[in-house]
């Protein structure tokens, strides 16, 4: 009785405080000073990966669009929700960013798992900073030489291909589960430690297909060492024009990218937004960036937050489907 | 062959990549030297700065930094018992008795040697059979990488240098922690108790950074008044005596293979080829129980090998494009956002970047060698510190390594938890080492088996009847029976021996 009592006197002073603080740092984020010191953009993986990439090619720019260094941070661990947590939790005050891709925004949550924070009412999505596709390649030697080819063979010899990924409910996992169940065949999944030991048994020839990203595996399908046989982006990929899309392999509407979005703390200042939003799309349009977009696989995209949030959603709502009509919820 | 290598000589000699080579070195031996401060986190902090460089340049910078705390890490091991990175953590085992002895000049030397030797090695590999090894070890499967992680573990129990049994209860020990994190085969948490952090398992540095350096710490704390260093290390202390290199030549050979080897394999690295070199050489050993009190042996073989392995671990990274660790994923990272694909089409489409950057190896290297053998009183007069000024800058460099490894505070706690963990395992005279070797070899050994066996779909006969997969685990088997025979036939002597003894009596 009495600790109740004492727990809600703190929750109503640290209510006040935070209040407090809210009010304080609205008012030192007024637009037109925005920014006058440093912004952090937190990458929830390590640095040379293909986030933080994608995070540093755009920092650039907005630097120089927002006058003042956005330095990238990187704080990775657990599918990059723990990046993400330190920034759902940080001041609301445009000064920290995060970058949050398909799986600290949405797939870490849906199959289950606590990620540390709410999408919805802890972060407000700024815009979407590009989308990837995946390709689904096999190991060299393998018969089929088409997507339909590959999908028959594995109806006509049930449970003998193997298909790795980088991991247990990533994109890869989720995405070659959905083609199967429509194709209604049967692969075993081995699951890896992220890419690199995936591609390390599929160019070995232990795994027979694996679900790499596009900008990952470009070169070693120029070099012959693994066989493309699509890409699951809604349109083919720049870096490998040749190979199909799996819609025009015969899955109307089977799409699957991964993206990033800029987001921030919940309760920053819409100016604060609106300036972080005309940044992003100011890079988007920047020759520099398109130039190292191409490089990278990347399709750039424009969109208000408004979009980006109505584009959340939108993918939220696909993989969650998704994950509840294969039952693969961990929990 | 020499084309090439004209072509990488030409590149790497302009005045800025020497530069920009010799601050890479430079800066690699400094962070080396600082305990907890690794080449990871110090290449991970320098990326940004490269983008304003040639590719090429930025590699030779990022590769010196890289091999360069290989050498570093060896001096805080030898004169103060603090590994400066994990590999070495094995090298404090017979370096700092040797530094004890009054030998430190000796211990150093040799390892400089060692570590120019075990680069050379490495580089050579790198050099002449690059892409024949990288199809090696393309060509190991999760089944064979199962085996050679089984050897490991089995070698690993000798590590401690004493009884069988703590070396055993240590290696389990890390084993048990290795299991910390997301289990790769069913993406189930385990053992993480809610916090976000753990779901990636513990991390290696903060563990190592306890274990080893705050609890030496606390115990030299403790034990302060009766420990002081007046040694000085000049050049003559240096000069290793006839016995000391004849006895070197070989592990360093020994620790050259494992750690060229090892390093170009994916996913191993200079931690595991430095752990398993040392077991070696005590396995080869005549006298074993010389280590762990000042064996030149067992810093010689273990610093060729993680040098060795730092070489070597560009192969795959190179020349097919698969970086076998964090460290070698960021110089990746750097290649590609200078606009070049890593791949293996790399040696043949940028050949000024591989051959270029190859060549600067060799200069890195013999700038090493260089800083390290007349500059070693230079990082010598650190000790001339008293300690209660090395030991708060070291706790605080430890922190501030392990905190900027990952941004995360959870990590400087892990620290202090592994300190505590550290101190109580010496002052019971537990060993940490096999814990760390347990730990590393763990996860890899778990995730590995149960691929393959996904793999052969459930039947270990398919696992044992893969050629390689089954020779490799026939070596263990064979140790484990070579241990088991050697412990019988020691107890049957030591029975006779104390019949005869009671006999004359």
């Amino acid at each position: 009785m009495l600790s109740q009592t004492w727990n809600n006197a703190c929750r109503t002073i640290a209510a006040g405080a935070l209040a407090g603080l809210a009010v304080m740092s609205a008012g030192a984020a007024l637009a037109q000073d925005y920014p006058d010191g440093p912004v952090t953009l937190v990458v929830g993986f390590p640095p040379g990966g293909s986030t933080d990439v994608v995070a540093r090619i755009l920092a650039e720019n907005m630097s120089e669009t927002l006058g003042q260094p956005v330095l990238v941070e990187n704080r990775p661990g657990a599918s990059g929700t723990v990046g993400i947590a330190y920034v759902a939790t940080s001041e609301p005050d445009g000064y920290t960013l995060g970058v949050s891709g398909l799986g600290s925004s949405i797939l870490v949550a849906a199959t289950g798992r606590d990620t540390g924070y709410d999408i919805d009412s802890q972060l407000d999505i700024v815009g979407v900073m590009g989308t990837l596709g995946l390709v689904i390649a096999g190991r060299t030697g393998l018969e089929p030489q088409t997507l339909e080819e590959l999908l028959q063979y594995a109806a006509d010899h049930p449970g003998e291909l193997t298909y790795g990924s980088s991991g247990v409910g990533t994109p890869g996992h989720l995405a070659m589960e959905y083609l199967l169940s429509l194709a209604d065949v049967e692969m075993l999944h081995i699951p890896y430690q992220g890419n690199t030991p995936l591609m390390n048994d599929v160019l070995g020839g232990h795994v027979d297909i694996a679900l790499l990203t596009t900008p990952g595996s470009a070169e070693q399908v120029r070099a012959g060492g693994i066989y493309p046989y699509a890409v699951t982006s809604p349109e083919r990929s720049p870096l490998m024009p040749e190979v199909p899309t799996v819609m025009e392999s015969g899955f109307e509407g089977f799409t699957a990218t991964l993206w990033n979005l800029l987001v921030t703390p919940q309760g920053t200042p819409e100016d604060v937004q609106m300036r972080l939003s005309e940044a992003l799309n100011t890079a988007m349009q920047d020759a520099d960036v398109l130039a190292a977009y191409a490089e990278q696989g990347l399709a750039p995209t424009i969109t208000t937050p408004a979009e980006a949030t109505a584009f959340l959603d939108q993918e939220r709502e696909k993989w969650e489907g998704v994950i509840a009509a294969l039952g693969i919820a961990t929990e | 062959m020499l084309e090439n290598m004209a072509l990488g000589f030409a590149t790497a000699f302009t005045a800025t990549n020497l530069f920009y080579c010799f601050l890479g070195v430079f800066l690699g031996t400094f962070i080396g030297v600082l305990p907890g401060l690794g080449s990871l986190a110090a290449i991970s902090m320098l990326l940004p700065l490269t983008f304003y460089l040639e590719p090429t340049t930025a590699l030779i910078m990022l590769g010196g930094i890289y091999y360069g705390g290989e050498y570093g890490g060896s001096i805080a091991s030898i004169l103060l018992n603090l590994p400066g990175t994990p590999s070495h953590a094995v090298t404090c085992l017979d370096g700092n008795p040797l530094a004890k002895q009054g030998r430190a000049g000796v211990a150093l030397f040799i390892t400089a040697i060692a570590s120019f030797v075990g680069g050379t090695v490495g580089i050579v590999a790198l050099m002449g059979f690059g892409p024949a090894i990288a199809r090696i070890g393309l060509s190991f499967g999760p089944g064979d990488y199962f085996a050679l992680m089984l050897l490991g573990l089995v070698a690993a129990v000798t590590v401690g240098g004493g009884s069988v049994i703590k070396g055993l209860i240590m290696v389990v020990l890390g084993l048990l922690l290795g299991t910390v994190g997301t289990d790769v085969t069913s993406g189930e948490f385990r053992y993480t108790f809610d916090f976000l952090e753990l779901r990636d398992g513990v991390s290696l540095v903060a563990m190592a950074m306890g274990l080893f350096g705050v609890a030496e710490v606390i115990s030299s704390v403790r034990g302060s008044s009766e420990r002081k260093i007046t040694q000085r290390v000049t050049l003559r202390s240096m000069v290793p005596t006839r016995a000391d290199m004849r006895r070197t030549l070989k592990p360093m050979a020994r620790g050259s293979s494992i750690g060229g080897f090892l390093g170009a394999l994916p996913g191993t690295g200079v931690v595991i080829s430095a752990f398993l070199a040392y077991a070696t050489e005590i396995r080869v050993a005549k006298d074993k129980s010389r280590f762990g009190k000042g064996a030149i042996e067992g810093i010689a073989a273990p610093e060729s090998a993680n040098n060795a392995a730092a070489q070597t671990a560009f192969i795959p990274t190179l020349t097919i494009g698969i970086p076998g660790s964090a460290t070698m994923s960021i110089m990746l990272g750097a290649l590609m956002i200078h606009g070049i694909s890593p791949g293996p089409l790399l040696v043949s489409d940028h050949p000024t970047v591989f051959w270029g950057l190859i060549a600067s190896f060799w200069i890195g290297n013999i700038f090493l060698l260089i800083l390290n053998v007349p500059l070693i009183g230079m990082w010598v007069r650190v000790l001339q510190f008293p300690y209660k000024f090395i030991y708060p800058v070291v706790i605080a460099l430890i922190c501030i390594g392990v905190f900027s490894m990952r941004t995360s505070v959870f990590d400087v706690w892990l620290v202090v938890i592994f300190g505590a963990l550290g101190y109580l395992l010496q002052r019971v005279g537990y060993s940490p080492a096999p814990l760390i070797l347990g730990f590393v070899l763990g996860p890899m050994l778990e995730e590995n088996l149960r691929r393959a066996m996904l793999m052969a779909r459930g039947d270990p006969y398919r696992l044992v009847a893969d050629p390689l997969t089954g020779t490799i685990l026939a070596i263990s088997g064979l140790l484990v029976l070579w241990a088991v025979l050697g412990g019988v036939r020691r107890w049957f002597g030591a029975r006779r021996l104390a019949k005869y003894s009671v006999d004359e009596a």
